[in-house]
């Protein structure tokens, strides 16, 4: 079935629309839990939770990429999981080291606790996306979006792991400068 | 701001980039093998880049990547072509991967600057499909020598044997120019009702596109208008107009190949929201040497009304051609 009939079930009150859902990108999103979450268990849960989003939130939404909109969904839900397991000591996963990682991107003596405004700050991101080379910009959505591993990139790309890791590192440094020159780290 | 931002933030990009990231499996360069090893330039020599010219720069690269600089053993061999000196500064080989640290130094002109891009032009004389980058440039103000890390690894997977490679270099790009900015483009200038026409097969290059819109829908495309703006040499805004109710901007990017010139359009409205086209058309220009780019917005007149265009461009003034090959030992 293709996305657009899965999208009109969901639009249609279908309960069929998750078990389609399920059945084409149920390893997808269960790919990104696992990521993130690194416990089988917690992303089989995340995935049963992406399936009720979706179902709660087609209709109003009418996704244009369906595979893309349950993705961003299973990764929210997942972060969310994360953050509260992380809280409790618990949890695992890549997000700790893209954290740290990310953590580069700021300068030491900036304001941590002065917020950015989060939609102008994924713009800054789509425009930092937008400049760079096709393959960059693959490894930086794998790495940072889908907190995949440096070896599941190198896999991915038949890079080696650390040209992978030069890149990343190239890459942040890139959307550093990004950020300095669009005016996030100014004092107040 | 925190790190946590920026990971949610990410979250939040086009959805066609999700898709595409995940969706491109072996996405690699391969590189022609070196059938034989012919050498068509040059006298080897030892280099004239002294020691103590790149001392500064394993001091950068100490900053970049300690692991990788303490490796790097030294070579210093040279060769010269079109009065270009490509030095093989120094090297290290570790499994399936090479590093080679390369200087390139104009002898004749200032044709070798601070905005060298070695146009995925180098190779190594591996007997497998290559995967190559460039992880780290340096520019050396007082040499007036580009100097890159150079990391090219085997396709299949397995270590680089033997006592000696061979590094080559076709081309590079000097004198790139980057824009960044708003952009001085009078939008009042779209036309409502532009001349057209209908792209003909073999015409276009490519495309690319968001939010499932398929580029290859776009068939109509603005017929030049006249030169709107050039925000950078060999880039030129040459057509703004509604088509079908998109809005059509065209670009066009002059002697692409030899320039390696590209950037995009965006529109800002005044709360500082951005509107990236629903995708863009690519195709060759009358001479088959430029290309335009056609993006495509969907956003109505009165909106546009409401917006700014801002843009980002990058162009090299010059290709430069030679051959360049140096047969080192490794230790």
């Amino acid at each position: 079935m293709n996305d657009t009939e899965i999208v009109s079930l969901y639009w249609a009150r279908s309960e069929s629309a998750i078990a389609e859902s399920k059945a084409k990108y149920g390893a997808y999103c269960l790919t990104i839990a696992r990521n993130i979450l690194g416990n089988a268990q917690d992303a089989d849960e995340v995935t049963a939770d992406t399936w009720l989003a979706a179902w709660n939130s087609i209709p109003p939404h009418r996704p244009a990429i369906l595979r893309s909109y349950l993705g961003k969904l299973a990764r929210n839900i997942s972060l969310k999981k994360w953050r509260e397991g992380h809280a409790l000591k618990r949890g695992g996963g890549e997000v700790s080291l893209a954290l740290d990682e990310l953590a580069e991107c700021i300068p030491d003596d900036s304001d941590t606790e002065r917020e950015a405004d989060a939609r102008l700050l994924s713009q800054t991101i789509n425009r930092f996306l937008a400049g760079l080379k096709e393959t960059e910009r693959r490894v930086f959505v794998c790495r940072y979006w889908y907190l995949d591993s440096v070896s599941e990139i190198s896999a991915r790309f038949d890079f080696s792991e650390s040209k992978v890791k030069s890149m990343l590192l190239r890459l942040r440094k890139r959307l550093k400068s990004q950020l300095e020159r669009e005016g996030y780290f100014d004092e107040e | 701001m925190k790190s946590k931002e920026l990971l949610n933030a990410i979250g939040e990009i086009r959805e066609d980039w999700i898709d595409d990231a995940h969706a491109s499996v072996r996405h690699y360069r391969r590189f022609p093998l070196i059938a034989a090893a012919i050498l068509l330039c040059m006298t080897l020599t030892v280099s004239a880049l002294a020691a103590a010219d790149v001392q500064g720069v394993y001091e950068v690269l100490y900053t970049v990547s300690p692991a990788i600089a303490q490796k790097l053993k030294p070579v210093q061999m040279s060769c010269v072509d079109n009065g270009i000196e490509l030095t093989v500064i120094s090297a290290d080989v570790e499994g399936d991967a090479a590093r080679v640290f390369v200087g390139l130094r104009d002898l004749e002109g200032d044709r070798v600057d601070g905005t060298c891009d070695l146009y995925d032009s180098y190779d190594i004389n591996l007997p497998s499909d290559t995967i190559g980058t460039c992880s780290f440039s340096h520019f050396d103000e007082e040499t007036r020598t580009a100097m890159f890390l150079v990391e090219i690894s085997r396709g299949d997977g397995k270590s680089i044997k033997g006592d000696k490679l061979t590094f080559s270099l076709h081309e590079f790009l000097s004198g790139s120019i980057e824009y960044y900015d708003d952009v001085d483009l009078d939008l009042t200038q779209v036309e409502m009702n532009p001349e057209t026409r209908t792209l003909q097969d073999g015409e276009t290059r490519g495309g690319s596109a968001s939010d499932g819109f398929d580029p290859h829908t776009i068939t109509e495309v603005l017929v030049q208008q006249k030169n709107l703006l050039q925000p950078i040499d060999h880039v030129i805004v040459t057509g703004m107009g509604y088509v079908d109710d998109l809005l059509h901007i065209q670009i066009h990017y002059e002697n692409r190949s030899e320039n390696d010139g590209h950037g995009y359009i965006s529109l800002k409205d005044e709360t500082g929201q951005e509107y990236f086209g629903l995708g863009n058309i690519s195709f060759w220009d009358e001479a088959g040497t430029g290309s335009y780019d056609e993006l495509v917005f969907d956003i109505s007149p009165e909106k546009l009304a409401e917006c700014k265009p801002f843009g980002y461009f990058k162009s090299a003034d010059s290709i430069h051609h030679g051959d360049w090959e140096i047969t080192f030992p490794l230790e």
